[in-house]
Protein backbone atom coordinates (compact mmCIF):
# COMPACT_ATOMS: atom_id res chain seq x y z
CA UNK A 1 0.00 0.00 0.00
CA UNK A 2 2.97 2.64 1.13
CA UNK A 3 4.41 1.74 -2.12
CA UNK A 4 1.49 2.40 -4.30
CA UNK A 5 1.03 5.95 -2.52
CA UNK A 6 5.15 6.23 -3.25
CA UNK A 7 4.61 5.36 -6.60
CA UNK A 8 1.59 7.18 -6.88
CA UNK A 9 3.91 10.67 -5.83
CA UNK A 10 6.83 10.15 -7.72
CA UNK A 11 4.25 9.87 -10.70
CA UNK A 12 2.48 12.69 -9.82
CA UNK A 13 6.42 14.71 -9.68
CA UNK A 14 6.81 13.52 -12.84
CA UNK A 15 3.87 14.80 -14.39
CA UNK A 16 4.14 18.21 -12.71
CA UNK A 17 8.17 18.48 -14.26
CA UNK A 18 6.78 17.29 -17.60
CA UNK A 19 4.19 20.46 -17.07
CA UNK A 20 6.90 22.40 -16.26
CA UNK A 21 9.15 22.01 -18.98
CA UNK A 22 6.12 21.50 -21.34
CA UNK A 23 4.80 24.94 -20.23
CA UNK A 24 8.07 27.10 -20.26
CA UNK A 25 9.20 25.50 -23.55
CA UNK A 26 5.67 26.79 -25.51
CA UNK A 27 6.39 30.28 -23.55
CA UNK A 28 10.05 29.85 -24.93
CA UNK A 29 8.22 29.11 -28.59
CA UNK A 30 5.85 31.54 -28.11
CA UNK A 31 8.76 34.36 -27.63
CA UNK A 32 10.81 33.32 -30.68
CA UNK A 33 7.35 33.40 -32.71
CA UNK A 34 6.89 36.92 -31.69
CA UNK A 35 10.47 38.23 -32.39
CA UNK A 36 10.02 36.78 -36.04
CA UNK A 37 6.88 38.49 -36.49
CA UNK A 38 8.80 41.70 -35.44
CA UNK A 39 11.46 40.95 -37.57
CA UNK A 40 13.94 41.18 -34.95
CA UNK A 41 15.24 37.85 -35.77
CA UNK A 42 15.59 36.14 -39.23
CA UNK A 43 13.69 32.78 -40.31
CA UNK A 44 17.01 30.90 -40.29
CA UNK A 45 17.28 32.04 -36.56
CA UNK A 46 13.45 31.25 -35.55
CA UNK A 47 14.01 27.22 -36.99
CA UNK A 48 17.03 26.61 -34.97
CA UNK A 49 15.38 28.40 -32.05
CA UNK A 50 12.70 26.30 -32.50
CA UNK A 51 14.61 23.11 -32.96
CA UNK A 52 16.07 23.58 -29.37
CA UNK A 53 12.60 24.54 -27.79
CA UNK A 54 10.98 21.43 -29.48
CA UNK A 55 13.90 19.31 -28.51
CA UNK A 56 13.90 20.26 -24.82
CA UNK A 57 9.71 19.52 -23.98
CA UNK A 58 9.96 16.36 -26.24
CA UNK A 59 13.14 15.38 -23.69
CA UNK A 60 11.46 16.67 -20.91
CA UNK A 61 7.69 15.49 -22.30
CA UNK A 62 8.53 11.88 -23.68
CA UNK A 63 9.74 9.84 -20.51
CA UNK A 64 10.78 6.20 -21.70
CA UNK A 65 13.13 7.56 -24.35
CA UNK A 66 14.61 10.09 -22.60
CA UNK A 67 14.96 7.96 -19.25
CA UNK A 68 17.11 5.30 -21.46
CA UNK A 69 18.93 7.79 -22.76
CA UNK A 70 19.34 9.11 -19.35
CA UNK A 71 20.25 5.86 -18.34
CA UNK A 72 22.85 5.22 -21.14
CA UNK A 73 24.63 8.47 -20.35
CA UNK A 74 24.41 7.30 -16.37
CA UNK A 75 21.77 10.69 -15.00
CA UNK A 76 20.46 9.59 -12.03
CA UNK A 77 21.00 12.26 -9.10
CA UNK A 78 17.46 14.66 -8.42
CA UNK A 79 20.15 17.63 -8.26
CA UNK A 80 20.85 16.91 -11.86
CA UNK A 81 17.42 18.72 -12.72
CA UNK A 82 18.65 21.42 -11.49
CA UNK A 83 21.53 21.26 -13.54
CA UNK A 84 19.60 20.90 -16.76
CA UNK A 85 17.06 23.37 -15.55
CA UNK A 86 19.66 25.78 -15.45
CA UNK A 87 21.27 24.74 -19.13
CA UNK A 88 17.52 25.33 -20.13
CA UNK A 89 17.47 28.78 -19.00
CA UNK A 90 20.93 29.50 -20.09
CA UNK A 91 19.48 28.74 -23.61
CA UNK A 92 16.60 30.83 -23.25
CA UNK A 93 18.95 33.95 -22.22
CA UNK A 94 21.02 32.96 -25.05
CA UNK A 95 18.05 33.42 -27.31
CA UNK A 96 17.49 36.71 -25.93
CA UNK A 97 21.39 37.95 -27.13
CA UNK A 98 20.39 36.65 -30.06
CA UNK A 99 17.13 38.79 -30.57
CA UNK A 100 18.73 41.68 -29.55
CA UNK A 101 21.85 40.99 -31.81
CA UNK A 102 19.30 40.56 -34.66
CA UNK A 103 17.61 43.79 -33.49
CA UNK A 104 21.35 45.73 -33.69
CA UNK A 105 21.80 44.19 -36.58
CA UNK A 106 18.54 45.73 -38.37
CA UNK A 107 18.95 49.19 -36.59
CA UNK A 108 22.37 49.25 -37.86
CA UNK A 109 21.07 48.99 -41.41
CA UNK A 110 18.31 51.99 -40.69
CA UNK A 111 21.48 54.26 -39.14
CA UNK A 112 23.65 53.25 -42.39
CA UNK A 113 20.72 54.27 -44.81
CA UNK A 114 19.90 57.57 -42.73
CA UNK A 115 23.71 58.75 -43.38
CA UNK A 116 23.83 57.62 -47.10
CA UNK A 117 20.40 59.52 -47.60
CA UNK A 118 21.88 62.38 -45.65
CA UNK A 119 25.03 63.11 -47.31
CA UNK A 120 23.81 62.09 -51.31
CA UNK A 121 27.04 63.20 -53.64
CA UNK A 122 27.09 64.48 -56.94
CA UNK A 123 29.42 65.65 -58.88
CA UNK A 124 29.60 69.82 -59.43
CA UNK B 1 6.28 62.51 -68.72
CA UNK B 2 7.33 60.28 -65.44
CA UNK B 3 10.00 60.95 -63.28
CA UNK B 4 12.10 57.72 -64.04
CA UNK B 5 15.18 56.64 -61.54
CA UNK B 6 17.89 54.31 -62.31
CA UNK B 7 18.76 52.60 -58.50
CA UNK B 8 22.22 50.59 -58.64
CA UNK B 9 23.62 48.70 -55.87
CA UNK B 10 27.08 48.59 -55.84
CA UNK B 11 29.67 46.58 -53.83
CA UNK B 12 33.66 46.36 -55.55
CA UNK B 13 32.32 47.83 -58.39
CA UNK B 14 35.79 50.28 -59.70
CA UNK B 15 35.67 48.28 -62.64
CA UNK B 16 32.87 48.48 -64.18
CA UNK B 17 30.32 51.16 -62.72
CA UNK B 18 31.29 54.02 -64.57
CA UNK B 19 30.96 52.32 -68.31
CA UNK B 20 27.49 50.79 -66.29
CA UNK B 21 26.31 54.40 -65.32
CA UNK B 22 27.39 56.38 -68.87
CA UNK B 23 25.44 53.78 -70.67
CA UNK B 24 22.30 53.77 -68.44
CA UNK B 25 22.85 57.59 -69.17
CA UNK B 26 23.38 57.47 -72.69
CA UNK B 27 19.93 55.61 -73.25
CA UNK B 28 17.98 58.33 -72.17
CA UNK B 29 18.03 58.04 -68.34
CA UNK B 30 20.52 60.82 -66.27
CA UNK B 31 18.38 60.19 -62.91
CA UNK B 32 20.83 57.58 -62.18
CA UNK B 33 21.55 56.95 -58.32
CA UNK B 34 24.42 54.54 -57.26
CA UNK B 35 24.36 53.32 -53.67
CA UNK B 36 28.14 51.90 -53.02
CA UNK B 37 27.23 49.25 -50.20
CA UNK B 38 30.68 50.12 -48.11
CA UNK B 39 33.03 49.39 -51.35
CA UNK B 40 37.04 49.11 -49.99
CA UNK B 41 37.55 50.16 -53.48
CA UNK B 42 37.06 53.48 -56.10
CA UNK B 43 33.50 52.28 -56.83
CA UNK B 44 32.00 55.75 -54.98
CA UNK B 45 34.66 57.70 -57.04
CA UNK B 46 34.43 56.24 -60.26
CA UNK B 47 30.52 56.40 -60.12
CA UNK B 48 30.79 60.02 -59.01
CA UNK B 49 32.55 60.98 -62.18
CA UNK B 50 29.88 59.90 -64.60
CA UNK B 51 27.39 61.87 -63.15
CA UNK B 52 25.62 60.03 -60.81
CA UNK B 53 23.85 60.64 -57.42
CA UNK B 54 25.93 58.38 -55.21
CA UNK B 55 24.67 57.54 -51.86
CA UNK B 56 27.43 55.59 -49.43
CA UNK B 57 26.52 53.03 -47.34
CA UNK B 58 29.78 53.56 -44.39
CA UNK B 59 29.81 49.61 -44.10
CA UNK B 60 28.61 47.05 -45.92
CA UNK B 61 24.66 45.83 -45.12
CA UNK B 62 24.09 43.71 -48.36
CA UNK B 63 22.61 43.96 -51.75
CA UNK B 64 18.97 44.53 -50.23
CA UNK B 65 20.13 46.81 -48.06
CA UNK B 66 21.87 49.20 -50.77
CA UNK B 67 18.10 48.71 -52.99
CA UNK B 68 16.27 49.60 -50.72
CA UNK B 69 18.92 52.91 -49.71
CA UNK B 70 18.23 53.53 -53.15
CA UNK B 71 14.46 53.36 -53.55
CA UNK B 72 14.12 55.04 -50.58
CA UNK B 73 15.62 58.03 -52.04
CA UNK B 74 14.21 58.14 -55.14
CA UNK B 75 10.99 57.73 -53.42
CA UNK B 76 11.92 60.90 -51.10
CA UNK B 77 12.88 62.89 -54.65
CA UNK B 78 9.12 62.44 -56.07
CA UNK B 79 10.38 59.86 -58.44
CA UNK B 80 7.31 58.20 -60.04
CA UNK B 81 9.26 54.69 -61.62
CA UNK B 82 12.28 53.49 -60.39
CA UNK B 83 14.10 50.90 -62.00
CA UNK B 84 16.55 48.22 -60.27
CA UNK B 85 20.13 47.43 -62.22
CA UNK B 86 23.16 45.85 -61.35
CA UNK B 87 25.97 47.46 -61.07
CA UNK B 88 28.33 44.25 -63.07
CA UNK B 89 27.42 45.56 -66.50
CA UNK B 90 25.15 42.28 -67.35
CA UNK B 91 22.03 44.32 -68.06
CA UNK B 92 21.41 46.08 -71.14
CA UNK B 93 20.80 49.77 -70.60
CA UNK B 94 18.67 49.74 -74.03
CA UNK B 95 16.61 47.52 -72.00
CA UNK B 96 15.05 50.22 -69.89
CA UNK B 97 12.42 51.81 -72.21
CA UNK B 98 10.98 48.71 -72.79
CA UNK B 99 10.86 48.08 -68.99
CA UNK B 100 9.45 51.32 -68.02
CA UNK B 101 6.57 51.66 -70.62
CA UNK B 102 4.01 49.24 -69.32
CA UNK B 103 4.48 50.74 -65.57
CA UNK B 104 4.87 54.48 -67.09
CA UNK B 105 1.53 54.05 -68.65
CA UNK B 106 -0.29 52.44 -65.66
CA UNK B 107 -0.89 49.05 -66.81
CA UNK B 108 1.16 47.14 -63.88
CA UNK B 109 2.50 48.19 -60.60
CA UNK B 110 6.13 46.29 -61.19
CA UNK B 111 7.94 44.94 -64.57
CA UNK B 112 10.27 42.23 -64.11
CA UNK B 113 12.78 41.26 -66.35
CA UNK B 114 12.99 38.15 -68.27
CA UNK B 115 16.05 36.48 -69.28
CA UNK B 116 14.03 34.11 -70.79
CA UNK B 117 11.67 35.29 -73.39
CA UNK B 118 13.12 35.93 -76.85
CA UNK B 119 16.94 35.99 -75.12
CA UNK B 120 16.46 32.45 -73.40
CA UNK B 121 19.47 30.44 -75.63
CA UNK B 122 22.42 32.32 -74.04
CA UNK B 123 21.67 31.23 -70.34
CA UNK B 124 24.23 28.69 -69.68
CA UNK B 125 22.38 25.23 -68.77
CA UNK B 126 23.24 24.67 -64.94
CA UNK B 127 21.82 28.62 -64.77
CA UNK B 128 19.18 27.52 -66.81
CA UNK B 129 18.19 24.77 -64.46
CA UNK B 130 18.81 26.87 -61.42
CA UNK B 131 16.80 29.88 -62.66
CA UNK B 132 13.50 27.90 -63.91
CA UNK B 133 13.42 25.33 -60.67
CA UNK B 134 13.02 29.19 -58.93
CA UNK B 135 10.61 30.32 -60.74
CA UNK B 136 8.91 26.88 -60.24
CA UNK B 137 9.25 27.33 -56.38
CA UNK B 138 8.28 31.03 -56.31
CA UNK B 139 5.01 30.62 -57.97
CA UNK B 140 4.34 27.34 -55.85
CA UNK B 141 5.27 29.59 -52.49
CA UNK B 142 3.73 33.00 -53.25
CA UNK B 143 1.69 32.29 -56.76
CA UNK B 144 3.49 34.87 -58.91
CA UNK B 145 3.56 33.19 -62.39
CA UNK B 146 7.19 33.97 -63.58
CA UNK B 147 9.98 32.43 -66.10
CA UNK B 148 13.07 34.06 -64.81
CA UNK B 149 13.02 33.90 -61.06
CA UNK B 150 15.91 36.45 -60.22
CA UNK B 151 16.48 38.89 -62.12
CA UNK B 152 17.79 42.08 -60.78
CA UNK B 153 16.05 44.42 -63.75
CA UNK B 154 12.77 45.80 -62.17
CA UNK B 155 10.98 48.76 -62.77
CA UNK B 156 8.55 49.85 -60.28
CA UNK B 157 5.91 52.79 -59.60
CA UNK B 158 6.25 54.87 -56.75
CA UNK B 159 2.89 53.50 -55.51
CA UNK B 160 4.48 49.96 -55.83
CA UNK B 161 7.56 50.66 -54.12
CA UNK B 162 5.76 52.62 -51.11
CA UNK B 163 3.52 49.57 -50.54
CA UNK B 164 6.25 47.11 -50.48
CA UNK B 165 7.55 46.30 -47.13
CA UNK B 166 11.13 45.04 -47.53
CA UNK B 167 13.68 44.10 -45.11
CA UNK B 168 15.66 41.41 -46.39
CA UNK B 169 19.26 42.53 -46.24
CA UNK B 170 21.22 40.08 -48.42
CA UNK B 171 20.49 38.46 -51.76
CA UNK B 172 17.20 36.48 -50.50
CA UNK B 173 15.64 39.95 -51.29
CA UNK B 174 15.00 39.49 -54.91
CA UNK B 175 12.73 36.79 -53.37
CA UNK B 176 11.35 39.04 -50.70
CA UNK B 177 10.13 41.45 -53.33
CA UNK B 178 8.01 38.25 -55.56
CA UNK B 179 6.55 37.31 -52.27
CA UNK B 180 5.36 40.85 -51.75
CA UNK B 181 4.12 40.35 -55.14
CA UNK B 182 2.07 38.75 -54.01
CA UNK B 183 0.63 39.29 -50.90
CA UNK B 184 -0.27 42.62 -51.66
CA UNK B 185 -1.49 41.18 -55.10
CA UNK B 186 0.38 43.99 -56.75
CA UNK B 187 -0.24 43.63 -60.92
CA UNK B 188 2.74 42.50 -62.85
CA UNK B 189 4.24 41.69 -66.13
CA UNK B 190 7.51 39.94 -67.51
CA UNK B 191 9.45 42.17 -70.06
CA UNK B 192 12.25 40.30 -72.64
CA UNK B 193 15.75 41.56 -71.47
CA UNK B 194 19.14 40.48 -72.70
CA UNK B 195 21.46 38.86 -69.97
CA UNK B 196 25.54 39.68 -70.92
CA UNK B 197 27.07 36.94 -68.97
CA UNK B 198 30.73 37.73 -68.12
CA UNK B 199 32.94 35.94 -65.79
CA UNK B 200 32.94 39.07 -63.96
CA UNK B 201 29.40 39.19 -63.66
CA UNK B 202 29.39 35.51 -62.47
CA UNK B 203 31.95 36.06 -60.34
CA UNK B 204 30.40 38.98 -58.73
CA UNK B 205 26.81 38.21 -58.26
CA UNK B 206 27.28 35.04 -56.57
CA UNK B 207 26.02 32.49 -59.54
CA UNK B 208 27.02 29.34 -58.45
CA UNK B 209 24.65 26.92 -57.86
CA UNK B 210 25.57 26.91 -54.16
CA UNK B 211 24.43 30.79 -53.70
CA UNK B 212 21.28 29.93 -55.67
CA UNK B 213 20.33 26.78 -53.05
CA UNK B 214 21.10 29.12 -50.33
CA UNK B 215 18.77 31.69 -51.49
CA UNK B 216 15.97 28.61 -52.44
CA UNK B 217 16.10 27.59 -48.38
CA UNK B 218 15.87 31.00 -47.36
CA UNK B 219 12.84 32.07 -49.99
CA UNK B 220 10.88 28.94 -48.62
CA UNK B 221 12.46 29.80 -44.67
CA UNK B 222 10.25 33.39 -45.53
CA UNK B 223 7.40 31.38 -47.07
CA UNK B 224 7.33 29.38 -43.71
CA UNK B 225 7.30 32.45 -41.52
CA UNK B 226 4.43 34.37 -43.95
Amino acid sequence: MEDAAAMGDALMAFVTLQLIVLVFTLFAWSRTLLRLRDHEITPMSFILWSCVWVGISLVGVLAGPSRALAEYLGIARPVDVFVYGSIVVLLYMVFRMHVRQEGLRHETTLVVRSLAMMNPKRKK
Amino acid sequence: MPRVAIVIAALREEKTIADVVRGVIKAGHPNVIVVDDGSADRTSECALQTGATVLRHIINRGQGAALKTGIDYALDKGNDVIVTFDADGQHDPNDIDAMVAPVAAGRVDIALGSRFIEHGSNVPGTRRFALKGGALMLRMLHGVRLSDSHNGFRAMSAHAARRMELHADRMEHASEIIGEIGRRRLCYCEVPVTIRYTAHSIKNSKQGSMAAARIAWKTLLQWVMH
